[in-house]
């Protein structure tokens, strides 16, 4: 090939790469897709409508939904939105919390990125208490956790451990299991 | 040209800066939750999101050099099959000889046959044991079904067993629960002439997919050096299924099953001895060879606790090769068992066991014959592995060690340890030594390969010299301790990036060493050259990855590996041949640089740059560096349909890149193409 030619593409090829550049600010992405993280937190939110604690677990009625997060990640991060929102009368309180044992006074428990070990212990700790046990990582229902939010062709899913529901004693409505992927504890 | 550069720099910037202003919230484009907590959970449901890649999450976790290719790279790249997406990765040399062949390598000491490298496609070994390497052109699975690839540089070993010396590349299909529905794609262009995919997904119950596939792709004859019709072009039929079943105990299993047919064409140079109505000593060949296999592998994965977890995987594989040098066939069962579980609060064990059996029947030809026409190798392997939380989420102590027994060298045990610290969640060190071997192939054994034929007073000789390359049943294990160093950052939720330092020590490394010759017939002269383990040497390198997003409609990818590789030969051996191929056979410098650019309107524009210093030396042969780019523009008309143009290699006409050691086929240079592809999703 000639020189001139090899300069001839390298020209062409800056010039591409200038135009598609400048073009770039201008346009619009297509149509705006919410994160997954949002999204959940919406779910979640949605979801405690069809849940009911057992007596004692949540005093009047008025009083507030206390969502602890323990760990990082992003969608801990997003359910700070929900923080002050209110539903059917009671407030919901996001707190963030650094050890499992400060959840004793929370309805439901979003465990982020934590250790693979401390997710063990997690479950283990909230086995008897009345607390639900909420996350995106792998198998976390399958585990032993309540929900588990998982990702499937681009949407949110999620699964529900019944067994562990019926256990920690709270009380799924039947409608929410309908749209539900279910597992059970393989005892 | 420098200040045409700066001067492009410097518009792109001007360019962005004063366009940034005009896209509303621009890094920030998301649907705020109390928005959404309007909607209902099925409206939720059917919400289409973006994913904050978790990747970086789990890979601050990891204690090696791992680098992963997912779908959305994959689609972007317009590249057609595993080994041209695997330049993506830093550190990882990949060099095409011809239309069906490839040389593909980690931390060097590349080649045709390269032999360092563990290759799995869902947790299955591809690599076969008669070269310790892979059949490049028999992987020719959609490119869609790839979930992700991950690429694990340095010594995978310890957890994955032998061959994993210099690293390991693990292909992950897509769940069958991922795939429903239809898609059919088509494409060709100037040198990938032509390429069709079928796929199909169906729920067969609650909790069970199937999905099927059917693929054929072909490539057309390249050009040599020369210019003139290469003679290697390439035509594979795959077809496969995968089924995925969940059972609400936490159980899964997998099948999966996937069958090729191929032909490529190869042009030999092929030597004899002369005959009385034949004076020449070699002739050229051009052949058609060709490849048939099918495998069938299930896995069962039981959940017990988050922490514990049992996995049981069978797997059977045949394959044959035709080819004018030699005929193959082999079977391979596969039997793996892991266990998966927390002990005394720190200690994260993974134990497992396995058995692999391959038996093959290699016919023999006038230039290749095995010592053993037929041979059936047993491998039994077990390892432990324990990751110890020294400081809980901060420190952890990785200690594991893999023992094998195989029918050639016996015992051979593979340990490493490694520390990770994560500071912060953003910031990750890490640190590894291990041990790893590369166990004896088939061929080291057993092989005699008529390799040339030199006329007389070549080198001194007074009758025709045959060059015999012979096995030896006394081949040891070649031999890596490898020290490694990383450090991984997430700056900021738009910028990653990756360091990973590393010293290679090679030991007993393969050469040829020079036989007693021998009087064949009292016409010629028989110079055996025996397999031994006479070199020694050492590698040393850095590679670096970042990722830099700068808006949601732009991402900016870039690697840059370094390498340098120097080779001794021991025990008197003299070949240079050999030793030049591992010290000079691998780019010392290699970069990519890959923009995706969201256009709107549904157009996505890729361009990537890349480019490899020069081979020095591979069979005495140095082949120059090169810079090339590709380009891609893609139109999505709706949600079922995208059309793709994508040009390659658009800097020159043609460039080489490799030529194949030891088995002697012409070469082909990489040629600029351009293609262009439907894909209908329905």
């Amino acid at each position: 090939m000639s020189i001139a030619r090899v300069y001839m593409y390298r020209t062409c090829t800056c010039l591409i790469l200038l135009f598609s550049l400048c073009i770039c600010p201008g346009v619009q992405a297509d149509g705006i897709r919410p994160s997954e993280s949002n999204v959940k937190s919406a779910m979640l939110f949605n979801m405690i409508k069809f849940v009911d604690w057992p007596q004692g677990a949540i005093s009047a009625d008025s009083s507030p939904i206390t969502v602890c997060v323990l760990g990082k990640g992003p969608f801990g991060a997003a359910l700070d939105a929900l923080h002050g929102e209110n539903l059917k009368g009671r407030a919901v309180i996001v707190r963030h919390i650094n050890q499992v044992q400060e959840a004793g006074n929370c309805q439901i428990l979003v465990v982020g990125d934590v250790d693979r070990r401390a997710v063990t212990s997690i479950i283990e700790w909230t086995r008897q208490q009345p607390i639900l046990t909420v996350s995106d990582l792998p198998n976390f229902a399958q585990a032993g956790g309540v929900v588990g939010f998982i990702e499937q062709e681009g949407k949110i899913r999620f699964v529900i451990n019944i067994t562990a529901a019926q256990q920690q004693k709270i009380r799924i409505n039947s409608l929410l299991l309908k749209i539900a992927r279910i597992v059970q504890d393989p005892s | 040209m420098n200040n045409i550069i700066v001067l492009l720099v410097a518009l792109v910037f001007w360019c962005c800066e004063a366009g940034a202003g005009d896209t509303p919230a621009n890094n920030q484009e998301d649907v705020a939750v109390s928005d959404l907590t309007k909607l209902s959970l099925e409206a939720l449901m059917d919400i289409e999101v973006t994913s904050a890649s978790r990747k970086p999450q789990r890979l601050a976790n990891t204690a090696a050099a791992v680098f992963v290719i997912n779908q959305d790279d994959i689609r972007r790249s317009g590249a057609t099959n595993i080994p041209d997406l695997l330049r993506m990765a830093p550190g990882v040399q990949v060099a095409r000889i011809d239309s069906s062949k490839w040389a593909v390598s980690i931390r060097g000491i590349n080649g045709r046959y390269s032999n360092k490298l563990l290759v799995l496609k869902d947790g299955r070994s591809i690599y076969t044991p008669l070269f310790s390497g892979v059949y490049w052109e028999t992987q020719d699975t959609p490119l869609e079904d790839i979930e992700r690839i991950e690429v694990i540089r340095g010594p995978g070993a310890a957890m994955w067993g032998s061959n994993a010396v210099n690293g390991v590349i693990n292909i992950i299909t897509k769940n069958a629960s991922d795939t429903r529905g239809g898609l059919a794609s088509a494409g060709g262009g100037s040198f990938e002439r032509d390429f069709e995919t079928v796929r199909y997904g169906t729920r067969l119950g609650e909790e069970s997919d199937l999905s099927v596939h059917a693929k054929h792709s072909g490539r057309g004859n390249g050009l040599n050096s020369g210019g003139g019709d290469a003679h290697d072009a390439w035509d594979i039929f795959t077809g496969g299924f995968r089924l995925d079943a969940q059972s609400s105990a936490g159980d899964t299993l997998s099948l999966l099953g996937s069958y090729y047919n191929g032909s490529f064409n190869e042009t030999y140079t092929l030597y004899h001895l002369p005959g009385e109505n034949d004076p020449t000593y070699s002739w050229i060949q051009p052949t058609t060879s060709r490849d048939n296999g099918g495998n069938l592998m299930g896995r069962w994965h039981r959940t017990l606790t988050y922490t514990d977890s049992l996995s049981l995987q069978i797997s059977y594989d045949h394959y044959q090769r035709r080819m004018i040098v030699l005929d193959e066939s082999r079977d391979t069962v596969d039997l793996d068992f892991q266990h998966r579980f927390a002990w005394g609060g720190r200690n994260d064990l993974i134990w497992g066991a396995g058995y692999r059996f391959s038996h093959d029947n290699l016919g023999a030809t006038p230039f290749i014959s095995f010592n053993a026409p037929s041979k059936g190798t047993n491998l039994f392997s077990a390892f432990l592995h324990d990751e110890i939380s020294l400081v809980p989420a901060k420190l952890a102590l990785i200690l594991g060690s893999r023992f094998e027994h195989n029918d050639y060298t016996g015992l051979e045990i593979q340990p490493n340890g490694r520390l990770i610290w994560t500071p912060t969640p953003q910031h990750t060190f890490w640190g590894a030594v291990s041990r790893a071997v590369r166990t004896p192939s088939r061929g080291d054994n057993d092989i005699v390969y008529r390799y040339r034929t030199l006329p007389p007073g070549a080198v001194g000789n007074p009758l025709p010299l045959r060059l015999e390359i012979d096995g030896n049943t006394g081949f040891a294990s070649e031999t890596i301790i490898a020290y490694e160093s990383g450090y991984r950052a997430e700056l900021s939720h738009h910028i990653t990036m990756d360091i990973a330092l590393f010293y290679n020590d090679y030991t007993r490394l393969r050469v040829l060493s020079i036989g007693e010759p021998s009087l064949l017939a009292g016409t010629s002269i028989s110079q055996p050259m025996l397999l031994t383990n006479n070199m020694h040497g050492h590698t040393y390198g850095y590679e670096a990855s970042a990722t830099w997003s700068p808006f949601d409609w732009w991402r900016l990818q870039s690697t840059y590996g370094y390498l340098c590789s120097i080779m001794y030969l021991d025990n008197g051996s003299t070949d240079e041949t050999n030793r030049k191929n591992a010290a000079d056979g691998t780019p010392r410098h290699q970069f990519s640089l890959r923009s995706g650019f969201d256009l709107g309107h549904h157009f996505e524009f890729d361009i990537w740059l890349r480019g490899a210093d020069r081979v020095g030396s591979i069979d005495n042969v140095s082949i120059p560096g090169y810079v090339t780019t590709d380009v891609r523009l893609s139109w999505k008309a709706g949600k079922k349909l995208e059309l793709s143009l994508t040009g390659q290699n658009l800097l020159k006409a043609r460039h080489p890149e490799y030529i194949p050691e030891m088995i002697n086929t012409s070469p082909s240079e990489v040629p600029r193409t351009l293609y262009g592809k439907v894909t209908w999703k329905f």
